[in-house]
């Protein structure tokens, strides 16, 4: 599996230049923000805060130019403050007995069976064989899986990689025709959309909503659990899901690809063989899965440990092995999550989420949130928007947390909102190299020669689009939170 | 995988997993909802009664706490968002008992759960429950929030009866139907009149400037709300032994509000006594309340005559001299209780019972300051029960 720790971007070969202005950045601009903030906090007392803020801002620097993988940065964080006594050990490495953690190492050990069983790949074509041969059912299909795979697998790029092969065997088996040549933008869209429109609206379809939910109190995290996650999250994802389909009627419609026919369909199957056990117990775990989110009331186990026992029990199955462990799991990913879920502890021990509140009130944001809320959310997505032209995903997303945990304090709105809402709009994008998944498919498409079958500018507006859609779905949706009291 | 190993291992899984949920279904929940946050001082104290009654009697009890977070932000739409995500948990998580501490979480979250006793006319109950979340919410006069379907209340059907333990509450359980109901018990927090009386006598004697009456001075917050009565009327109808009289209990909302009425105590010669204060706007259109430290300590030093307490973070806020009921035993009673019913004993039979500790809390150098002879019992007991600042 692909590792997501890159935040979603998978690194951009680096400029000479850009690497030096990176390490230069990441050599001075730590001891420039520690001095500062000695300066105007002399005290004793305030000196572990300058530490963790220096070291923050190194991160910052490495991440924003892909220096190193992005868990480096965030281990680095850990080990500085256990190193200068910033904290307790504890607290710093409160992520990794976090249930933020172990649903991330559950959720990938499950994932790595359902990844290497090829059921999600068997199910598609057999929804292919079953629908009606056509160009925009295929594409559907494509998009379908994709949202399965976002149920399951915590990791966009990990989607990608599983979902591409059934991308481009279906653009190897089309008839092409040497007159024209074939159009595969819309199974580009929905193989691109499938992997990553979702993210946010399934608790486990990013690793970021984890790293939110470690953000916040034992009891907020209580509330948003799988299902209570999902309602909340609902009437945007089927925003998200029309507006795709409504792009997909306008690109099926431009397109000449033909559908894979059934007989391909059947040769594909064919290799596959019959059903294999790993298949099966894939099934199986998900089921079980589903079933115990759905009863937790009458056995009162958590979902948490729900999904780490039948990780385990697949394990006792042999439907799992150590060189799954090692390659389907996304280690990387996993130890980014443990230590960027130590923030929260972190930053409550030095108290810096009152600090932050004062910065907040001093600035007045707090007044405008609380008094202009819709207005407050346009401030917040536009930011977020331009920032994300420049920084990564993941970066802009967990700086900003940092600042909207003490503003939710302060105006008593729902962390949870202010949360999914920098994360859904930060997780959107337009260009490639905006998001890994998306630079991924662009390569592959290159590495195959495909390059003059898709039409980039359609795939870029219909990125724009989505974009602008998850920021009216949020707006449309701020009604249904009302409705449910979560606001 | 061959048959034998998938068998045996399919024998391992379901007795593990059976083991398992019998021991979580078998498994006495406790959930202990209170009404306000960890950042008030009052909480800690109750849940340090709850951990230290348990220490010393341990049970095979799993215990959640659910912080409603009522007092930082006193709106309706707070308080809606905040009860139904203590449903949420209910539901969830089906707890046998559900401890409630303060007001606020009475008639938010604990009427839902009442057992009614046969005949009880529930009629348009609950609609009087949300006028009671409605004033300190501020939508009072908003009747598309002042009703029960805005706060979602109506009695919620559970495949259990949970057992409600109310702690913390200032006025009467009345008017939230518990007399009505046949699952509810719990211990008042009601503040002890005679104590505050030999107070006001005993600093009306240490003082050399002898104020004329007393001005008890109040924000406009839910516990306000339930402390009416005794500060309208219980308090007032007890009779000093010094030559002062009661002056009709104010209450403020703003700042500058709560400034004027110093202003008037000034000019009328009175002493203050101050219950409730933390829900106090520095300005009108804040979305939070001030800081309390800088309102107390600016009305200790803008106030002419002294200034008595009836809160547990009056000296830590600024304050002079405080008595006020510990949060420690209502956690240590309320959990007492908690156990009790869960080893069987029908709540019927465990009786609502009364706070009969207080407190007193100190700051000697305000003390020093006004020039008050105060018994020197004061002192030893502020000292004694850690609430003694000395600079």
């Amino acid at each position: 599996m692909k590792s997501s720790a890159q935040l979603n971007t998978i690194p951009v070969r680096q400029s000479d230049t850009r690497t030096f202005l990176g390490w230069t950045l990441a050599l001075i601009v730590p001891l420039l923000v520690y001095f500062l903030f000695h300066q105007s906090n002399p005290t004793a007392a305030e000196r572990s805060t300058g530490i963790f803020i220096g070291v923050v801002s190194l991160a910052v620097c490495i991440w924003v130019f892909d220096l190193t993988p992005a868990f480096v940065p965030a281990l680095l964080i850990i080990i500085v403050t256990i190193l200068f006594d910033v904290v307790p050990k504890d607290v710093a490495l409160s992520g990794f007995t976090s249930d933020a953690f172990f649903i991330c190492l559950a959720i990938f050990i499950f994932a790595a069976q359902v990844a290497s069983s090829g059921l999600i790949y068997r199910v598609a074509l057999l929804l292919m064989r079953w629908l009606p041969e056509s160009n925009l059912s295929q594409s559907l299909i494509v998009f379908a899986s994709g949202t399965i795979l976002t149920t399951i697998i915590p990791s966009p790029l990990g989607r990608s990689a599983l979902l591409n092969p059934l991308v481009f065997d279906l653009i190897d088996n089309t008839p092409k025709t040497k007159v024209k040549k074939i159009e595969t933008t819309p199974l580009i869209i929905s193989g691109l959309q499938g992997t990553t429109l979702l993210s946010t609206i399934f608790l486990t379809g990013n690793p970021l909503n984890l790293v939110m939910l470690g953000f916040f109190t034992t009891q907020t995290q209580y509330r948003f659990q799988w299902l209570n996650w999902l309602q909340a999250t609902l009437i945007v994802g089927v925003i998200l899901v029309a507006g795709y389909l409504a792009i997909l009627l306008w690109q099926a419609r431009k397109s000449n690809l033909q559908p894979m026919g059934k007989a391909q369909i059947d040769e594909l199957l064919k290799k596959l063989g019959p059903v294999k056990n790993s298949e099966w117990g894939a099934l199986v775990g998900m089921t079980v899965f589903g079933v115990g989110i759905l009863t937790q009331s009458y056995h009162h186990i958590e979902p948490v440990w729900l999904a780490f026992g039948i990780a385990l029990v697949l394990y006792l199955y042999g439907a799992l092995t150590t060189r799954d462990l090692r390659s389907n799991v996304d280690w990387p990913t996993l130890l980014f999550v443990a230590a960027i879920v130590s923030w929260g502890p972190i930053m409550s021990a030095l108290k810096l989420n009152t600090l932050i509140g004062k910065q907040v009130t001093a600035l007045k944001l707090d007044m405008l949130m609380h008094n202009n809320f819709l207005l407050g959310i346009g401030f917040l997505a536009l930011i977020i928007i331009l920032i994300r032209f420049v920084f990564p995903g993941g970066p802009t997303f967990i700086i900003l947390m940092s600042a909207l945990i003490p503003l939710a304090n302060s105006t008593g709105i729902s962390p949870w909102v202010l949360g999914f809402i920098a994360l859904t709009i930060s997780e959107g994008f337009i260009l490639p190299y905006q998001h890994g998944a998306f630079s991924l498919v662009v390569e592959e498409l290159k590495t195959r020669g495909l390059e003059d079958t898709y039409n980039m500018s359609d795939i870029l507006i219909s990125n724009a689009l989505l974009l602008a859609l998850r920021v009216v779905a949020i707006y449309v949706t701020i009604l249904y939170w009302k409705a449910i009291a979560i606001l | 995988m061959n048959k034998i190993r998938f068998i045996l291992v399919t024998i391992l899984v379901v007795a593990f997993a059976g083991l398992v949920i019998r021991h979580n279904q078998t498994k006495s929940r406790i959930l202990i909802i209170h009404s306000y946050n960890i950042d008030f001082p009052w909480v800690p104290q109750v849940n340090g009664g709850i951990q230290q009654y348990l220490a010393n009697n341990p049970s095979d009890v799993v215990i959640r706490y659910q912080y409603m977070d009522l007092k930082n932000h006193p709106n309706c739409d707070f308080y809606r968002s905040a009860a139904n995500d203590a449903r949420l948990l209910i539901q969830d998580w089906q707890p046998q008992v559900i401890i409630i501490i303060d007001d606020l979480g009475q008639s938010l979250v604990g009427v839902n759960y009442l057992h009614f006793k046969p005949g009880t006319d529930t009629t348009g109950l609950y609609d009087k429950f949300a006028a009671i979340d409605a004033k300190p919410g501020g939508c009072a006069n908003d009747p598309s929030k002042n009703n029960k379907d805005y706060f979602g209340l109506g009695n919620i059907s559970l495949p259990y009866t949970p057992k409600i333990i109310f702690g913390g509450v200032n006025g009467d359980v009345d008017q939230y139907g518990y007399y009505q109901a046949d699952n509810v018990t719990g211990i008042f927090e009601h503040k002890n009149p005679d104590a505050i009386r030999q107070t006001i006598t005993d600093i009306y004697r240490a003082s050399s400037v002898k104020p004329t009456s007393i001005q008890i001075l109040s924000d406009k917050s839910g516990t306000a709300n339930s402390e009416k009565d005794f500060f309208e009327n219980k308090l007032t109808a007890v009779n000093l032994d010094v030559p002062l009289t009661w002056k009709p209990v104010e209450y403020a909302g703003t700042y500058d509000e709560w400034k004027q009425f110093i202003k008037d105590a000034n000019q009328n010669g009175s002493m203050l006594l101050i219950a409730n204060y933390t829900q106090i706007k520095e300005n009108a259109t804040d979305a939070t309340s001030m800081s309390t430290s800088k309102l107390i300590s600016q009305t200790e030093q803008t106030t002419q005559y002294p200034v008595l307490g009836a809160a547990t973070n009056f000296i830590t806020d600024g304050g002079m001299l405080t008595l006020a009921v510990p949060g420690y035993e209502q956690g240590q009673v309320t959990i007492q209780m908690a156990l009790e019913v869960l080893k069987g004993t029908p709540v019927s039979n465990i009786k609502p019972v009364e706070a009969k500790q207080f407190v007193v809390g100190m700051n000697k150098s305000l003390v020093i300051k006004r020039g008050l002879a105060l018994p020197l019992v004061y002192e030893a007991f502020s000292r004694e029960s850690n609430n003694l600042v000395e600079k």
